[in-house]
């Protein structure tokens, strides 16, 4: 995978979260301070902790979640344009593909009740720790 | 209104890749001295560990079962300590966890055994805990890197592969279509000729000159839905720890030809915002403050998370619920700047 060199953000949440991990961090250290292997780990112990194994998230349902939530957000050609420059494509008919694709899949997905209720009780939960402006609390409300 | 943020220095280049021994590069691996090992390990985990290793010296002689448990990057074969030099050097075996999950992989293969059920399912429980090692020893392959096959596999190699073989006839020409079913020739369940175990074993060699053997696990590999490269990657190592095979596989190339043609791409289930708040909500109520932030920039930031992740982590809170001893190795004080939460 190519290094990113930029990163387009336009959430409050994440600016706040992009600064909290960026504290401390010294030149040349990465954000997460963990290895792939450490943090496929935890992203496991969550799932299955909300009932979510078997459902084939893994951690780059991040991007592809954030990229299908973000076009559910704007349909028009201007967001797509900033679409395509937040997810760092080349051209518009791939990312238009990969978009398609993952709201298919978002729209194929059945969550069983028991996981859809935890997720529930765990979102309430970091809502109450957190401020308003997140996307997927945007939609919420 | 968008904020970007060009070159961040933080965030440095993918270190996806795990070091692995690379077969190509350097057929022969050299040997290293368990001494030496015991020793690397106690430095770096302490008399735990070590403990760990002493132990699997007296329990594995015991054994009918040649158990094979990795830590990080090293592993226990047998009574023998064998590491990876690369993995030695750069891998610097700061994962609890990875120990962790290989008991538990190695407990599970115990209870297929005293459930008498690995006679049954000995090439399943050998095929998941080769999978389970192999992620574990470098066997995770990224998508453009080339096929790299830990040393250490070669005993499961071995011993899997060695009872999984049986003759087959080569395809006839009408029987040659493209579908995944008809496309494994010698090994369609109408054609198949009875199983003759350990063709392999018996003369170690693939019989006469020109026959034909098929490998049963690509046919449960196809059955079970492996990830599209997994049977290539299983044939690969199959001829580099047996090189006998080469050029009587033949039929078995061509069903993982087939398969890589006709298998969809196996994608990741997007997230939806309530499952990431979920996901995040659980980081939180574990004090997983880094993570439930990276969740966050994941999602926000369309990013994926290699770009984040380096090849040498430092120790972070264990988030495991269940408090043990050998988790709280895993403790160090969590310096989060602004205390529990960041918002």
């Amino acid at each position: 995978m190519l290094p990113i060199n930029k990163i387009v953000l336009d959430e409050k949440l994440a600016l706040q979260a992009l600064r909290f991990l960026c504290q401390g961090l010294k030149p040349g250290e990465t954000l997460s301070q963990v290895t792939n292997l450490q943090f496929r780990t935890l992203f496991k112990d969550l799932l299955a902790a909300l009932h979510l194994e078997q459902l084939g998230y893994m951690p780059y349902s991040l991007r592809r979640g954030g990229v299908a939530a973000a076009y559910k957000q704007g349909t028009s050609l201007t967001s797509l344009d900033v679409l395509v420059i937040q997810g760092r494509w080349q051209h518009l008919p791939t990312a238009c593909i990969y978009v398609d694709a993952g709201l298919q899949s978002m729209a194929q997905i059945t969550h069983p009740p028991r996981a859809l209720a935890l997720c529930a009780q765990m979102a309430t939960h970091f809502k109450t720790a957190s401020q308003k402006g997140t996307r997927g609390m945007r939609n919420m409300s | 209104m968008a904020t970007v943020v060009d070159n961040l220095r933080y965030i440095s280049c993918s270190t996806t890749s795990v070091p692995c021994y690379d077969a190509d590069r350097n057929p022969t691996p050299p040997e290293i001295d368990p001494q030496r090992v015991e020793e690397y390990v106690k430095d770096v985990h302490g008399e735990f560990i070590g403990l760990l290793i002493a132990m699997s010296h007296i329990v594995l002689p015991f054994s009918h079962l040649s158990f094979v448990m990795g830590f990080g990057g090293g592993f226990i074969v047998g009574s023998s300590v064998t590491v990876d030099p690369q993995q030695y050097e750069k891998f610097p075996l700061d994962s609890m966890d990875v120990v962790h999950d290989a008991i538990d992989s190695l407990i599970s293969f115990m209870r297929y055994k005293f459930a008498r059920m690995v006679s049954g399912n000995q090439k399943t429980a050998s095929l998941e805990l080769r999978m389970e090692f192999g992620r574990f020893g470098g066997m995770h392959v990224q998508r453009n890197d080339r096929l790299i096959v830990h040393p250490d596999d070669e005993p499961f190699v071995d011993r899997l592969f060695r009872s999984d073989f049986r003759p087959t006839s080569p395809l006839t020409s009408s029987s040659s279509s493209s579908s995944s079913s008809s496309a494994s020739g010698g090994v369609s369940p109408g054609r198949l000729p009875q199983p003759v175990p350990n063709v392999v074993a018996q003369d170690d060699s693939c019989g006469p000159s020109g026959e034909q053997i098929s490998f049963a696990p690509i046919d449960r590999g196809l059955d079970v839905g492996w990830p599209k490269p997994e049977a290539s990657y299983a044939l690969v190592a199959l001829q580099f720890f047996q090189p006998q095979t080469k050029h009587h596989v033949v039929w078995a190339w061509k069903l993982a030809k087939t398969w890589n043609q006709v298998e969809l791409p196996t994608r990741s289930t997007p997230f939806s915002p309530e499952i990431l708040l979920g996901m995040a909500g659980q980081a939180l109520k574990w004090k997983q403050f880094r993570f439930r932030c990276l969740l966050v920039l994941g999602f926000a930031g369309n990013s994926a998370h290699q770009s984040w992740c380096s090849s040498s982590g430092r120790r972070w809170p264990c988030h495991r619920p269940t408090p043990c001893k050998r988790q709280c190795s895993y403790w160090t004080a969590a310096k989060e700047p602004n205390g529990i939460c960041f918002l």
